[in-house]
């Protein structure tokens, strides 16, 4: 109170105090004056020196601290998911509350080599990797002209709406984005890209084709495998608050190393045993004709109608999105394609559709997510099912003829340590059969409901809650054995994207886990911090 | 000069000062006083300091933004960009770690701003409106 009265004093005593200089003489008025006008120009002389000295000490610290931009990021948490026999193979979420899944921290190094080339690495750590450190963007950007620039290098492919951030949490509002939809095994492609932007009135559109090679690890196969002649583009366009956006990608898989006892190497022995069983059991079929003059036996004859492992195939990523920010509502969706020809890599639809609201500093939202593996895919992997399951029971129901009768096993199988068609036939049900039913679940499907929140600790620190439940994993035949009569089934729940968990000590004894147990359904629970800084 | 101009300068010096002390933090969008350039809209000035375009009207322009703290930049930001300080964080996070843009250079205060859009011809910035000095314009007021 007393402070308001005072200045509202202020101009008053100013204009009395001015009253006896009105007062004086003007020769007395005129001398003040210049005397004023000195000090004015000493000021305004040494505002000039300030204003140098500033300038220089800019331009010095330039060089230094503006050439170089040091950013990073870092996601900390824990994530449990609601099943003890399924676990999230893509980040490693298992029923214990564990911290690998979400940790993760990112360091990028920026440096500006001349007005228009920089050198960018980013540098990160995750915990799903043991914090191995690996370079996810390493690259040297030439800025053409104002709208266009070059990147050699690796870099992020774009393969969805989020790919060049997924790391960055703090960028999106999920622990981790939909699985159904985020989950192509490849993440950065060496190679070459282009920027061009352009804008049209309100409308910003940029494109971003590129070409590259990268190597990527497949979950489901464990296997590594390579891509070469990767070719692609990403294609936005802005206005106002929307954002949209669409994707292709195409490139050449090889499958190059193959690690004894994954999932690969099963497959790829199995399919052989396969064919080797299906060739045998024709040429057992045919002999049975011939010696008994009965042609019902060819009816056993199986056409080989699939082909080895293939050790390489095409892939073509589609993928469009959009997303809308107006500072309160954000709204979102993404859906993509991915083919995978002649190779039993999962291969299908997924998409998503998300819902936020800013109330202050928390946003609440929920997602909604499917998966399911096109038809092309169950169609390609169904002709390989119906393979095995005639070579089985084709096996089986000439067996007892073949041993009735005796007809000699051939010399190969006899120096394999097979004594008997029963024998042969009982070793090739039970191998067929496990590889039926490992093939079996690369046809996938499942939908997730997501709840969660987002709480702005400060500008740079945010924290994240959420719960996913996951259903509709679809069911499938597991084969129990084989009789002449067919494969005996019994009808399982399916995995989705999830794997099943191995009791590896229960394995190494050898003791048959029988059919999977998992549910129709299950949950992940997560909350983590992440930072920009 | 007649003793009553300079009398008048004195004056509106003491006027002018006694405005700053007294004036709440109105900001204004600034020009070098030479660019060929007399009035933006905000969404121009929003687009040019996200990044999203480099000029207004066909006018090339560099955007100068302010150090975290100053109160210009909170009132630029929350009147003009519509952002707050988290949400412009995710958003420059988005281009940053892509390598697919660079938020503007950031300057101390008021004063390193003006001092910066005086001596460079393409330089765009924000600063409180006490502060405006000869050798820029005012090309858009925040409300």
């Amino acid at each position: 109170m007393v402070k308001k009265t005072c200045l509202a004093l202020l101009p008053l005593s100013l204009c009395i105090s001015s009253v006896p200089v009105l007062a004086a003489s003007t020769a007395e008025l005129e001398q003040r004056l210049e005397q004023q006008e000195r000090q004015i120009k000493r000021l305004e002389n040494r505002l000039r020196g300030t204003r140098a000295a500033v300038k220089e000490n800019r331009s010095r610290l330039s060089d230094a601290a503006d050439r170089l931009k040091i950013n990073g990021f870092l996601s900390a948490g824990a994530s449990t998911i609601d099943s003890q026999q399924l676990y999230e193979p893509f980040y490693g979420v298992y029923d214990n509350l564990r911290s690998e899944s979400v940790n993760k921290v990112g360091v990028q190094f920026n440096f500006e080599v001349s007005d228009n080339i920089d050198v960018t690495a980013q540098l990160t750590s995750k915990g799903v990797n043991d914090y191995s450190t690996e370079a996810e963007w390493l690259y040297l950007n030439y800025q053409a002209t104002d709208n266009l620039a070059f990147k050699i290098g690796r870099q992020r492919i774009p393969y969805y709406l989020l790919s060049e951030y997924l790391d960055v949490g703090f960028a999106y509002p999920w622990v981790r984005p939909p699985l159904e939809m985020y989950n192509v095994p490849v993440a950065s492609f060496d190679g070459v890209s282009a920027y061009y932007g352009i804008s049209l009135g309100d409308v910003r559109l940029s494109f971003q084709p590129y070409v590259g090679s990268s190597t990527g690890y497949s979950d489901q196969l464990e296997n590594a495998f390579e891509t070469n002649q990767q070719y692609g583009l990403a294609a936005f366009a802005d206005y106002k608050n929307f954002t949209f956006r669409v994707g292709f990608n195409t490139s050449h898989v090889d499958v190059r190393t193959v690690d004894e006892g994954a999932v690969s190497a099963d497959l790829i022995t199995g399919v052989d045993t396969a064919l080797a069983a299906g060739t045998v059991v024709n040429g057992l079929a045919q002999g049975l004709a011939a010696a008994t003059s009965n042609p019902a036996f060819l009816g056993f004859v199986v056409p080989p109608t699939v082909e080895p492992f293939p050790k390489n195939s095409r892939t073509l990523y589609t993928s469009a999105g959009f997303s809308y920010d107006d500072g309160s509502l954000l709204v979102m969706g993404e859906i993509a394609n991915l083919r995978v020809e002649d190779l039993p890599q999962p291969g299908g639809d997924g998409g998503y559709f998300t819902v936020g609201y800013r109330f202050g500093r928390w946003m609440p939202h929920a997602t909604f997510a499917k998966y399911y593996t096109d038809s092309a895919g169950d169609e390609y992997m169904n002709e390989y099912l119906e393979y095995f399951n005639d070579v089985a029971s084709n096996t089986a129901a000439l067996a007892p003829t073949a041993d009735g009768a005796s007809v000699p096993l051939p010399a190969e199988l006899t120096a394999q340590g097979f004594s008997s068609w029963s024998q042969y036939s009982t070793v090739v049900g039970a191998g067929l059969a496990d590889l039926h039913n490992g093939l079996a679940t690369l046809n996938q499907q499942q939908q997730s409901y997501t709840l969660g929140v987002v709480y702005d600790v400060s500008p740079r620190v945010k924290a994240k809650l959420e719960a996913t439940h996951y259903e509709n994993f679809g069911n499938y035949d597991y084969v129990t054995g084989y009789t002449g009569a067919g494969p005996t089934t019994v009808s399982v729940n399916g995995d989705g994207r999830f794997s099943q968990v191995v009791d590896e000590v229960d394995e190494v004894r050898g003791v048959d886990s029988g059919p999977p147990a998992n549910k129709d359904h299950t949950a992940i629970y997560s909350f983590s911090i992440e930072a920009v800084f | 000069m007649t003793i009553i101009m300079k009398l008048a300068r004195v004056l509106s010096l003491a006027g002018l000062m006694l405005a700053a002390s007294f004036a709440s933090a109105e900001v204004v969008v600034i020009v070098n006083q030479d660019a060929p350039i007399n009035g933006a809209t905000a969404a121009d000035i929003q687009q040019l300091f996200l990044g999203k375009r480099n000029d207004i009207n066909g006018v090339s322009l560099t955007p100068v933004d302010q150090s975290e703290g100053n109160p210009s930049r909170d009132v630029f930001y929350e009147k003009v960009i519509e952002k707050t300080p988290s949400q412009l964080n995710a958003y420059w996070s988005r281009l940053i770690f892509t390598g697919k843009a660079k938020p503007p250079k950031k300057y101390f205060d008021d004063a390193e701003v003006l001092e910066t859009v005086m001596e460079e011809e393409d330089a765009i910035g924000y600063i409180d409106a006490a502060q405006v000095a000869e050798g820029v314009k005012v090309i858009y007021t925040v409300q």
